[in-house]
């Protein structure tokens, strides 16, 4: 396993902050936003939502520009595995009666307050909460494809 | 691709991650390398050799291609 020295920590954390800082500074102010204009808050997500995804990925360009080839190919491998892989276990999750039933509880008690009530939002929080689960499978299965390629590459241990 | 990489490594007393930081990889990579998991580009191959001061002839095994 690789490890990273403090002051490359340092760097990465300098990099990230931007968007822990626009990120919470979102979420603080829709609190008291909310109440007062509710278009403004709107627009300010969707600002809020495209700098965070262009930060991230002009983020992820410049650290690939960092890595050699056999790391390239081990970052392709598991994107091009785990996309797959993620989104083939959200549609095995979304057929399983008790997921599904814990997403629909989820979103109307969010929504409504209640499990059974529903509404226009509880529709809207399952569908995001549908795409959140495709994404958070999705990363998992990237990560597990990444470390199945390692795997595969041999003992990373050295042996001299 | 089988290589010689660990025998001129251990005649030259290197690490892997000597190795890994003359020929600007990870160390990570050298041992993917070494172990004949992964066959390195060109350019790479050559930036082994040059390490070693040897041809990539005399340090991959063409045998295998």
């Amino acid at each position: 396993m690789a490890t990273m020295s403090l002051p490359k920590i340092g760097r990465r954390a300098l990099w990230f902050s931007p968007v822990v800082m626009v990120a919470a500074g979102y979420l603080t102010w829709l609190y008291w936003l909310k109440p007062r204009n509710a278009t403004l808050v709107l627009v300010l997500g969707a600002v809020a939502a495209i700098f965070v995804m262009g930060y991230t990925s002009l983020i992820a360009r410049r650290l690939r520009q960092r890595l050699d080839e056999v790391q390239i190919a081990s970052h392709e491998f598991a994107n091009s595995r785990g996309w797959t892989w993620g989104a083939m276990i959200t549609v095995v999750l979304l057929m399983l009666p008790p997921v599904v039933d814990r997403l629909v509880d989820l979103a109307n008690m969010l929504a409504t307050g209640s499990r059974d009530g529903s509404s226009r939002v509880s529709v809207q929080l399952g569908l995001a909460f549908g795409f959140m689960l495709v994404v958070l499978m999705q990363g998992i299965c990237v990560c597990v494809a990444g470390a199945f390629w390692w795997r595969r590459m041999g003992d990373t241990r050295e042996r001299s | 691709m089988k290589n010689h990489i660990r025998v001129l490594r251990a005649g030259k007393d290197w690490s892997q991650a000597e190795l890994a930081d003359l020929v600007r990889v990870s160390r990570n990579s050298i041992n993917a390398i070494e172990n004949g998991r992964f066959d390195p580009s060109l350019p790479l191959a050559f930036r082994i050799a040059a390490a070693f001061g040897l041809s990539v002839e005399d340090v991959f095994d063409k045998t295998d291609v």
